[in-house]
Protein backbone atom coordinates (compact mmCIF):
# COMPACT_ATOMS: atom_id res chain seq x y z
CA UNK A 1 0.00 0.00 0.00
CA UNK A 2 2.89 2.28 1.15
CA UNK A 3 5.02 1.66 -2.12
CA UNK A 4 1.65 2.07 -4.38
CA UNK A 5 1.04 6.04 -2.95
CA UNK A 6 4.92 6.46 -3.34
CA UNK A 7 4.69 5.84 -6.87
CA UNK A 8 1.45 7.17 -7.51
CA UNK A 9 3.13 10.38 -5.48
CA UNK A 10 6.44 10.31 -7.81
CA UNK A 11 3.71 9.91 -10.65
CA UNK A 12 2.08 12.68 -10.19
CA UNK A 13 5.11 14.67 -9.69
CA UNK A 14 6.98 13.63 -12.83
CA UNK A 15 3.44 14.32 -14.80
CA UNK A 16 3.25 17.75 -13.48
CA UNK A 17 7.19 18.91 -13.39
CA UNK A 18 9.09 16.56 -15.88
CA UNK A 19 6.42 16.45 -18.94
CA UNK A 20 6.44 20.12 -19.47
CA UNK A 21 10.35 19.95 -19.20
CA UNK A 22 10.32 17.04 -21.35
CA UNK A 23 8.27 18.86 -24.28
CA UNK A 24 10.60 21.88 -24.33
CA UNK A 25 13.62 20.42 -24.33
CA UNK A 26 15.03 21.86 -21.33
CA UNK A 27 17.74 19.59 -21.25
CA UNK A 28 19.37 21.22 -18.30
CA UNK A 29 16.19 21.50 -16.16
CA UNK A 30 15.74 17.81 -16.47
CA UNK A 31 19.25 17.39 -15.15
CA UNK A 32 18.00 19.68 -12.32
CA UNK A 33 14.63 17.69 -11.35
CA UNK A 34 16.28 14.47 -11.94
CA UNK A 35 19.01 15.28 -9.59
CA UNK A 36 16.86 15.19 -6.72
CA UNK A 37 13.31 13.54 -7.87
CA UNK A 38 15.40 9.82 -8.34
CA UNK A 39 17.50 10.15 -4.83
CA UNK A 40 14.47 10.94 -2.95
CA UNK A 41 12.32 8.06 -4.66
CA UNK A 42 15.31 6.03 -3.51
CA UNK A 43 14.75 7.31 -0.09
CA UNK A 44 10.84 7.32 -0.55
CA UNK A 45 11.48 3.28 -1.30
CA UNK A 46 13.97 2.77 2.07
CA UNK A 47 11.60 4.46 3.99
CA UNK A 48 8.90 2.19 3.33
CA UNK A 49 10.73 -0.50 3.82
CA UNK A 50 12.30 0.36 6.94
CA UNK A 51 15.62 0.64 5.57
CA UNK A 52 17.63 2.33 7.90
CA UNK A 53 20.18 5.32 5.14
CA UNK A 54 22.88 6.61 7.39
CA UNK A 55 22.37 10.48 8.35
CA UNK A 56 24.63 12.64 6.52
CA UNK A 57 24.83 14.55 10.07
CA UNK A 58 25.41 12.39 12.65
CA UNK A 59 28.36 10.83 10.24
CA UNK A 60 29.67 14.49 9.97
CA UNK A 61 29.07 14.40 13.69
CA UNK A 62 31.35 11.65 13.87
CA UNK A 63 34.09 12.48 11.97
CA UNK A 64 34.05 15.93 13.53
CA UNK A 65 34.75 14.14 16.96
CA UNK A 66 37.56 11.90 15.54
CA UNK A 67 39.56 14.84 14.48
CA UNK A 68 38.52 16.69 18.21
CA UNK A 69 36.35 19.00 17.31
CA UNK A 70 33.36 18.99 19.35
CA UNK A 71 32.01 19.63 22.85
CA UNK A 72 32.36 17.34 25.16
CA UNK A 73 28.75 16.23 26.76
CA UNK B 1 21.24 35.72 -14.03
CA UNK B 2 18.09 36.35 -11.92
CA UNK B 3 16.35 32.98 -11.49
CA UNK B 4 13.65 34.86 -9.96
CA UNK B 5 12.09 37.76 -10.99
CA UNK B 6 10.12 38.61 -8.40
CA UNK B 7 10.78 41.58 -5.79
CA UNK B 8 10.77 42.18 -2.10
CA UNK B 9 10.55 45.76 -0.26
CA UNK B 10 13.32 46.50 2.32
CA UNK B 11 10.49 46.55 5.03
CA UNK B 12 9.22 42.78 3.62
CA UNK B 13 13.09 41.74 4.22
CA UNK B 14 13.18 43.00 7.41
CA UNK B 15 10.26 41.29 9.12
CA UNK B 16 11.49 38.11 7.28
CA UNK B 17 14.69 38.52 8.98
CA UNK B 18 12.79 39.14 12.14
CA UNK B 19 10.64 36.30 11.42
CA UNK B 20 13.60 33.52 10.58
CA UNK B 21 15.23 34.46 14.23
CA UNK B 22 11.91 34.23 15.97
CA UNK B 23 10.98 30.65 15.13
CA UNK B 24 13.88 30.00 16.85
CA UNK B 25 12.21 30.14 19.99
CA UNK B 26 11.67 26.29 19.48
CA UNK B 27 15.64 25.74 19.55
CA UNK B 28 16.44 27.72 23.09
CA UNK B 29 16.46 23.91 24.55
CA UNK B 30 19.77 23.46 23.05
CA UNK B 31 20.65 25.85 24.51
CA UNK B 32 18.94 25.37 27.71
CA UNK B 33 20.53 22.29 28.15
CA UNK B 34 23.90 23.61 28.32
CA UNK B 35 23.95 26.68 30.32
CA UNK B 36 20.38 26.40 32.29
CA UNK B 37 19.41 29.40 34.59
CA UNK B 38 22.48 31.52 32.48
CA UNK B 39 21.24 30.94 29.21
CA UNK B 40 19.96 34.72 28.74
CA UNK B 41 23.54 35.72 28.67
CA UNK B 42 24.43 33.02 25.82
CA UNK B 43 21.67 34.46 24.15
CA UNK B 44 23.01 37.96 24.85
CA UNK B 45 26.69 36.94 24.04
CA UNK B 46 25.57 35.01 20.57
CA UNK B 47 23.49 38.21 19.18
CA UNK B 48 26.56 40.32 20.17
CA UNK B 49 28.84 37.89 18.23
CA UNK B 50 26.17 37.80 15.59
CA UNK B 51 26.59 41.59 14.79
CA UNK B 52 29.96 40.59 13.53
CA UNK B 53 28.67 38.14 11.16
CA UNK B 54 25.74 40.38 10.04
CA UNK B 55 28.56 42.85 9.60
CA UNK B 56 30.32 40.40 6.72
CA UNK B 57 26.99 40.00 4.88
CA UNK B 58 26.26 43.50 4.70
CA UNK B 59 29.42 44.09 2.93
CA UNK B 60 28.63 41.16 0.81
CA UNK B 61 25.52 42.77 -0.32
CA UNK B 62 26.95 46.31 -0.87
CA UNK B 63 29.72 44.78 -2.65
CA UNK B 64 27.58 42.26 -4.77
CA UNK B 65 24.09 43.99 -5.03
CA UNK B 66 22.51 42.28 -7.90
CA UNK B 67 24.37 38.93 -6.96
CA UNK B 68 23.15 35.87 -5.30
CA UNK B 69 25.70 33.90 -2.60
CA UNK B 70 26.18 31.29 -5.72
CA UNK B 71 27.00 34.06 -8.19
CA UNK B 72 29.67 35.96 -5.30
CA UNK B 73 31.36 32.57 -5.24
CA UNK B 74 31.49 32.12 -8.98
CA UNK B 75 33.11 35.64 -9.36
CA UNK B 76 35.51 35.82 -6.88
CA UNK B 77 36.65 32.25 -7.29
CA UNK B 78 36.42 31.48 -10.31
CA UNK B 79 33.50 28.39 -11.81
CA UNK B 80 35.34 25.29 -10.50
CA UNK B 81 36.24 26.41 -6.85
CA UNK B 82 32.30 28.59 -7.15
CA UNK B 83 30.60 25.55 -8.68
CA UNK B 84 32.53 23.16 -5.17
CA UNK B 85 31.47 25.93 -3.08
CA UNK B 86 28.00 26.49 -5.03
CA UNK B 87 27.56 22.28 -4.11
CA UNK B 88 28.67 22.61 -0.30
CA UNK B 89 25.86 25.28 0.18
CA UNK B 90 23.36 23.74 -1.39
CA UNK B 91 24.14 20.61 1.08
CA UNK B 92 23.74 22.61 3.84
CA UNK B 93 20.58 24.43 2.42
CA UNK B 94 18.89 21.60 2.06
CA UNK B 95 19.93 20.02 5.37
CA UNK B 96 18.54 23.25 7.00
CA UNK B 97 15.27 22.53 5.45
CA UNK B 98 15.04 18.92 6.31
CA UNK B 99 16.16 20.13 10.10
CA UNK B 100 13.24 22.15 10.40
CA UNK B 101 10.63 20.45 9.01
CA UNK B 102 11.34 17.64 11.01
CA UNK B 103 11.34 20.21 14.28
CA UNK B 104 7.98 21.47 12.87
CA UNK B 105 6.98 17.96 12.48
CA UNK B 106 7.77 16.89 15.74
CA UNK B 107 6.37 19.98 17.61
CA UNK B 108 3.17 19.68 15.67
CA UNK B 109 2.84 16.17 17.56
CA UNK B 110 3.77 17.11 20.57
CA UNK B 111 1.23 19.73 21.06
CA UNK B 112 -1.69 19.19 18.39
CA UNK B 113 -1.61 16.03 16.60
CA UNK B 114 -0.49 12.75 18.66
CA UNK B 115 -1.39 10.44 16.65
CA UNK B 116 -1.24 11.20 13.29
CA UNK B 117 2.21 10.00 11.66
CA UNK B 118 5.00 12.57 11.06
CA UNK B 119 5.37 11.70 7.20
CA UNK B 120 1.88 12.91 7.09
CA UNK B 121 2.32 16.33 9.35
CA UNK B 122 5.37 16.92 7.20
CA UNK B 123 3.95 16.08 3.68
CA UNK B 124 1.12 18.47 4.79
CA UNK B 125 3.20 21.15 5.51
CA UNK B 126 5.70 20.76 2.27
CA UNK B 127 2.56 20.86 0.05
CA UNK B 128 1.93 24.12 1.36
CA UNK B 129 5.21 25.43 1.32
CA UNK B 130 5.69 24.23 -1.96
CA UNK B 131 2.65 26.34 -3.25
CA UNK B 132 4.29 29.40 -1.42
CA UNK B 133 7.62 29.00 -3.05
CA UNK B 134 6.15 28.37 -6.69
CA UNK B 135 4.55 31.66 -5.68
CA UNK B 136 8.01 33.13 -5.61
CA UNK B 137 9.61 35.67 -3.41
CA UNK B 138 6.78 37.92 -3.54
CA UNK B 139 4.37 35.87 -2.32
CA UNK B 140 7.10 34.01 0.29
CA UNK B 141 7.90 37.70 1.40
CA UNK B 142 4.14 39.06 1.84
CA UNK B 143 3.31 38.05 5.14
CA UNK B 144 6.89 38.45 6.88
CA UNK B 145 5.27 41.64 8.50
CA UNK B 146 1.71 40.43 10.11
CA UNK B 147 3.87 37.12 11.30
CA UNK B 148 6.46 39.01 12.71
CA UNK B 149 3.83 41.40 14.13
CA UNK B 150 1.23 39.05 15.23
CA UNK B 151 4.78 36.85 16.96
CA UNK B 152 5.88 39.84 19.30
CA UNK B 153 2.12 40.78 20.50
CA UNK B 154 2.04 37.09 21.52
CA UNK B 155 4.84 37.01 23.42
CA UNK B 156 3.80 40.35 25.44
CA UNK B 157 0.90 38.90 25.95
CA UNK B 158 2.01 35.57 27.33
CA UNK B 159 4.69 37.04 29.06
CA UNK B 160 2.45 39.55 30.49
CA UNK B 161 -0.03 36.48 31.91
CA UNK B 162 2.50 34.67 33.92
CA UNK B 163 4.22 37.42 35.19
CA UNK B 164 2.93 36.49 38.57
CA UNK B 165 4.61 33.11 38.18
CA UNK B 166 8.39 34.69 37.91
CA UNK B 167 10.70 33.96 40.67
CA UNK B 168 13.62 36.18 40.22
CA UNK B 169 15.62 33.67 42.33
CA UNK B 170 15.10 30.94 39.38
CA UNK B 171 18.20 32.93 37.80
CA UNK B 172 20.24 32.20 40.87
CA UNK B 173 23.23 30.81 41.65
CA UNK B 174 24.48 32.68 38.45
CA UNK B 175 28.20 32.22 36.83
CA UNK B 176 28.08 28.60 38.79
CA UNK B 177 29.10 27.13 35.39
CA UNK B 178 32.33 26.47 34.13
CA UNK B 179 33.61 28.91 30.94
CA UNK B 180 34.04 26.15 28.24
CA UNK B 181 29.79 25.78 29.05
CA UNK B 182 29.48 29.47 28.44
CA UNK B 183 31.71 29.67 25.26
CA UNK B 184 29.60 26.36 23.99
CA UNK B 185 26.10 28.58 24.64
CA UNK B 186 27.11 31.18 22.98
CA UNK B 187 28.44 29.20 19.85
CA UNK B 188 25.23 27.12 19.30
CA UNK B 189 23.23 30.51 19.83
CA UNK B 190 25.39 31.78 17.23
CA UNK B 191 25.60 29.28 14.43
CA UNK B 192 22.29 27.79 15.01
CA UNK B 193 19.11 30.16 15.08
CA UNK B 194 21.70 33.78 14.38
CA UNK B 195 24.47 32.31 11.96
CA UNK B 196 21.28 30.88 9.63
CA UNK B 197 20.84 34.84 8.26
CA UNK B 198 23.49 33.41 5.94
CA UNK B 199 20.82 32.32 3.76
CA UNK B 200 19.23 35.86 2.89
CA UNK B 201 22.38 36.30 0.53
CA UNK B 202 20.76 34.28 -1.62
CA UNK B 203 17.31 36.60 -1.29
CA UNK B 204 19.09 39.95 -1.04
CA UNK B 205 19.46 40.64 -5.13
CA UNK B 206 15.39 40.62 -5.28
CA UNK B 207 15.07 43.34 -2.49
CA UNK B 208 14.43 46.97 -3.59
CA UNK B 209 16.74 48.77 -1.38
CA UNK B 210 19.79 50.54 -1.21
CA UNK B 211 23.49 50.24 0.20
CA UNK B 212 21.84 52.64 3.12
CA UNK B 213 18.76 50.35 3.47
CA UNK B 214 20.66 47.26 3.70
CA UNK B 215 22.37 48.03 7.06
CA UNK B 216 18.99 49.46 8.38
CA UNK B 217 16.85 46.37 7.17
CA UNK B 218 19.46 43.84 8.14
CA UNK B 219 20.25 45.33 11.78
CA UNK B 220 16.91 46.27 12.25
CA UNK B 221 15.11 43.08 11.29
CA UNK B 222 17.71 41.12 13.45
CA UNK B 223 17.49 43.30 16.35
CA UNK B 224 14.01 42.92 16.39
CA UNK B 225 14.14 38.41 16.33
CA UNK B 226 16.69 38.51 18.86
CA UNK B 227 14.92 40.82 21.55
CA UNK B 228 11.55 38.31 21.18
CA UNK B 229 14.44 35.46 21.90
CA UNK B 230 15.82 37.26 24.63
CA UNK B 231 12.27 37.70 25.96
CA UNK B 232 11.00 34.18 25.56
CA UNK B 233 14.46 32.90 27.55
CA UNK B 234 13.72 35.63 30.17
CA UNK B 235 10.78 34.73 31.13
CA UNK B 236 11.01 31.12 31.30
CA UNK B 237 13.98 30.88 33.24
CA UNK B 238 12.20 33.50 35.43
CA UNK B 239 9.12 30.61 35.69
CA UNK B 240 10.78 27.04 35.54
CA UNK B 241 14.44 28.75 36.39
CA UNK B 242 17.30 25.39 36.15
CA UNK B 243 14.63 22.68 35.68
CA UNK B 244 14.00 24.13 31.96
CA UNK B 245 16.35 22.19 30.65
CA UNK B 246 14.56 18.97 31.01
CA UNK B 247 11.59 20.11 28.96
CA UNK B 248 11.93 19.68 24.92
CA UNK B 249 9.84 23.03 24.60
CA UNK B 250 9.88 24.78 28.05
CA UNK B 251 7.72 27.98 26.76
CA UNK B 252 5.07 25.62 26.11
CA UNK B 253 5.67 24.61 29.98
CA UNK B 254 5.49 28.36 30.91
CA UNK B 255 2.52 28.93 29.61
CA UNK B 256 1.05 26.05 30.64
CA UNK B 257 1.24 27.46 34.14
CA UNK B 258 -1.13 30.60 33.32
CA UNK B 259 -4.27 29.84 34.68
CA UNK B 260 -7.12 32.31 35.34
CA UNK B 261 -10.08 30.04 35.23
CA UNK B 262 -11.71 27.82 32.33
CA UNK B 263 -11.87 30.65 29.85
CA UNK B 264 -7.95 31.62 30.44
CA UNK B 265 -6.32 28.40 30.45
CA UNK B 266 -4.39 26.39 28.05
CA UNK B 267 -2.86 29.56 26.93
CA UNK B 268 0.08 28.15 25.54
CA UNK B 269 -2.09 26.68 22.41
CA UNK B 270 -1.53 30.65 21.34
CA UNK B 271 2.38 30.09 21.13
CA UNK B 272 1.71 27.05 19.67
CA UNK B 273 0.11 28.30 16.94
CA UNK B 274 2.91 31.34 16.19
CA UNK B 275 5.38 29.40 16.73
CA UNK B 276 3.92 26.35 13.85
CA UNK B 277 3.51 29.69 11.93
CA UNK B 278 6.85 31.48 12.15
CA UNK B 279 8.72 27.99 11.61
CA UNK B 280 6.89 27.47 8.67
CA UNK B 281 7.88 30.30 6.94
CA UNK B 282 11.10 29.71 7.78
CA UNK B 283 10.35 26.38 6.22
CA UNK B 284 8.94 28.24 2.73
CA UNK B 285 12.40 30.88 3.18
CA UNK B 286 14.71 28.01 3.33
CA UNK B 287 13.13 25.47 0.73
CA UNK B 288 13.05 28.76 -1.74
CA UNK B 289 16.61 29.18 -1.25
CA UNK B 290 17.20 25.64 -2.15
CA UNK B 291 15.34 25.57 -5.08
CA UNK B 292 16.82 28.84 -6.42
CA UNK B 293 20.12 27.50 -5.20
CA UNK B 294 19.64 24.18 -7.37
CA UNK B 295 17.83 26.33 -10.49
CA UNK B 296 21.41 28.13 -10.53
CA UNK B 297 23.72 25.35 -10.37
CA UNK B 298 22.11 23.47 -13.37
CA UNK B 299 22.18 27.45 -15.28
CA UNK B 300 18.16 26.85 -15.71
CA UNK B 301 15.52 29.33 -15.20
CA UNK B 302 12.58 26.71 -14.90
CA UNK B 303 12.88 26.91 -10.88
CA UNK B 304 9.20 26.40 -10.71
CA UNK B 305 9.51 23.46 -12.16
CA UNK B 306 12.22 21.96 -9.30
CA UNK B 307 9.66 23.01 -6.92
CA UNK B 308 7.77 19.64 -5.87
CA UNK B 309 10.80 17.24 -6.74
CA UNK B 310 12.96 19.20 -4.14
CA UNK B 311 10.18 19.15 -2.03
CA UNK B 312 9.95 15.61 -2.08
CA UNK B 313 13.51 15.46 -1.22
CA UNK B 314 13.37 17.27 1.81
CA UNK B 315 10.40 14.99 3.18
CA UNK B 316 12.76 11.71 2.96
CA UNK B 317 15.95 13.17 3.71
CA UNK B 318 14.03 14.61 7.17
CA UNK B 319 13.41 11.63 7.65
CA UNK B 320 17.10 9.87 7.82
CA UNK B 321 18.82 12.73 9.69
CA UNK B 322 18.60 12.13 13.36
CA UNK B 323 16.72 8.84 14.61
CA UNK B 324 15.44 10.40 17.97
CA UNK B 325 14.86 13.68 19.60
CA UNK B 326 18.35 13.09 21.96
CA UNK B 327 20.23 12.67 18.71
CA UNK B 328 19.02 15.54 17.46
CA UNK B 329 19.78 17.90 20.61
CA UNK B 330 22.87 16.21 20.85
CA UNK B 331 24.46 16.93 17.98
CA UNK B 332 22.73 20.74 18.20
CA UNK B 333 24.96 20.77 21.64
CA UNK B 334 28.28 19.40 20.37
CA UNK B 335 29.01 19.19 16.71
CA UNK B 336 26.44 21.34 14.73
CA UNK B 337 27.80 24.73 15.54
CA UNK B 338 31.22 23.77 14.30
CA UNK B 339 30.19 22.63 10.52
CA UNK B 340 27.89 25.57 10.81
CA UNK B 341 30.71 28.34 11.01
CA UNK B 342 32.56 27.22 8.30
CA UNK B 343 29.04 28.06 6.26
CA UNK B 344 27.83 30.85 8.33
CA UNK B 345 31.09 32.86 9.11
CA UNK B 346 34.37 31.15 7.42
CA UNK B 347 33.41 30.79 3.99
CA UNK B 348 31.65 34.38 4.14
CA UNK B 349 34.79 36.26 5.92
CA UNK B 350 37.08 34.68 3.21
CA UNK B 351 35.30 35.67 0.66
CA UNK B 352 35.04 39.43 1.11
CA UNK B 353 38.36 39.32 1.58
CA UNK B 354 39.44 37.24 -1.23
CA UNK B 355 36.75 39.77 -3.41
CA UNK B 356 38.25 42.75 -1.56
CA UNK B 357 41.96 41.75 -3.04
CA UNK B 358 41.12 40.86 -6.25
CA UNK B 359 38.98 44.50 -6.61
CA UNK B 360 42.16 46.41 -5.02
CA UNK B 361 44.42 45.62 -8.18
CA UNK B 362 41.98 46.60 -10.36
CA UNK B 363 41.25 50.38 -8.57
CA UNK B 364 45.06 50.70 -8.91
CA UNK B 365 45.49 50.01 -12.50
CA UNK B 366 42.64 52.81 -13.08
Amino acid sequence: MGILAIVIVFAIIAWIDLLPLIRKRSWKGIAALLFFFIPALVLAVLWNYKIQVPSTLLTLGEALKSMGISYKP
Amino acid sequence: MRIDKGRISGKQFMFAIACFIQSSGLLTSFVSGVTKQDSWLVILLGSIFSLLMLWVYRRLMIVFPDKNLLEIFEETYGKVIGKILGVLYLFFFFTLSALNLIDLGNFTKLTATRETPMVVLILMCIVVAAIAVRGGIDLVGKYSTAFSVVAVVIVIISTLLVVYQMDFENFLPSFRLPIIKYIQGTHIVTAIPFGELVVFLMIHPNVKQSNKEITKNLFIGFILGAITVFMVVLRDIAVLGNIMDVFTVPSLVTLHLANFGVSMSRIEILFAIILIILLFFKIVILYYVSVIAMAHLFKTKAYKRLVLSAGAFIVFYSMTLYPSGIAHSTSGQETIPFLWTVYEFIIPLVTIIVAKFKKNPKKQEA
